[in-house]
């Protein structure tokens, strides 16, 4: 089961998470972002991961769509938070430093 | 094949016993309060499984989580080593369920959700999800060992093993594979590819 709770500010956006990211349920988070990501005024989105203890391929295949999807719009994509499991899956395959990772 | 015959066979080894333990818990009953209140309660030093699963979500789910139960459960095993299984589990679970038996289309990946593409096989060839998936596994000090069966066409794997490093950070697919190869020691296949084994060495 995933959690999503969304926040507004402005042309902010965050979403805090609660849950695996697996590809359980990217299915359903794709599928709740794309109306997000459709907001005109959408420039920066924020995924809280605070509560993500584990993420597998397909989870970081959606993280990847939504960056470049913010990219096109010349928005940002930002990933705060995240859980030292997190953190080292995304060291694993490279995709620390595309998202700004330290 | 019968519902009943759906099932995860134990072995767990305890410090300083001969004897090994067996279980057999049905995964179609009420298997984690079975397995938590039977089972998971004494500390092990390995733990062997043998599992018959169906192509369904409720399936996958309980595979996962019992492996998660029973990591938990042992002293050997730390967070690190916990993570890389866990990755290992589950990517080679969701290809073998979703590519090898289910044989998910790309436009289902790419636009739609896991649970629509489950609605639209329900609809039309729910046989599909009686497909079985087989898997034995070890958990010793020394290593994890798992091998895991599916029931599809197979694939060509020459080009997966052939991967030596992560996709372009902008590319969406293709970091299952990796990731098998990057968090374990040794990745094989067999049977036209519809047999992987992976072994991953745990003491120092």
């Amino acid at each position: 089961m995933i959690y999503m709770e969304k926040s507004q500010d402005g042309n902010t956006i965050t979403i805090s998470l609660k849950g695996k990211i697996t590809f359980e349920n990217t299915g359903e988070i794709r599928e709740k972002m794309k109306e997000i990501l459709r907001e005109e005024n959408l420039s920066h989105l924020i995924f809280n991961m605070e509560e993500v203890p584990f993420i597998d391929s397909s989870g970081l295949g959606l993280l990847v769509s939504i960056k470049n999807t913010l990219i096109r719009k010349d928005g940002t994509f930002t990933l705060l938070n995240l859980s030292d499991t997190v953190k080292k899956i995304m060291k694993q395959t490279g995709l620390d430093r595309y998202f700004g990772i330290n | 094949m019968k519902k009943k015959d759906f099932k995860i066979e134990l072995i767990a080894k305890k410090q300083n016993m001969e004897k090994e333990i067996k279980k057999d818990f049905n995964l179609n009953e009420n298997f984690f309060n079975s397995l938590k209140k039977n089972f998971l309660q004494d500390k092990f030093t390995s733990i062997s499984c043998k599992i018959v699963q169906n192509s369904t979500r409720q399936h996958i789910e309980k595979v996962v989580m019992f492996f998660e139960l029973v990591l938990d459960t042992l002293e050997f095993i730390d967070t690190n080593t916990k993570t890389d299984i866990m990755l290992l589990i589950s990517e080679a679970l969701s290809n073998a369920v979703y590519h090898g038996n289910l044989k998910m289309p790309k436009e289902f990946r790419k636009e739609k959700s896991i649970l629509e593409f489950e609605k639209h096989i329900a609809k039309t060839n729910p046989q599909l999800f009686d497909k079985i998936v087989k898997i034995e596994s070890r958990i010793s000090p020394e290593e994890f060992y798992f091998k895991i069966s599916d029931s599809g066409d197979g694939f060509d794997y020459t080009k997966a093993l052939e991967i030596e490093s992560p996709p372009h950070p902008m590319e969406e697919y293709g970091r299952g594979i990796f990731i098998i190869k990057n968090s374990a020691d040794e990745v094989s296949f067999e049977d036209r590819g519809k047999t992987l084994t992976i072994t991953k060495h745990i003491g120092g």
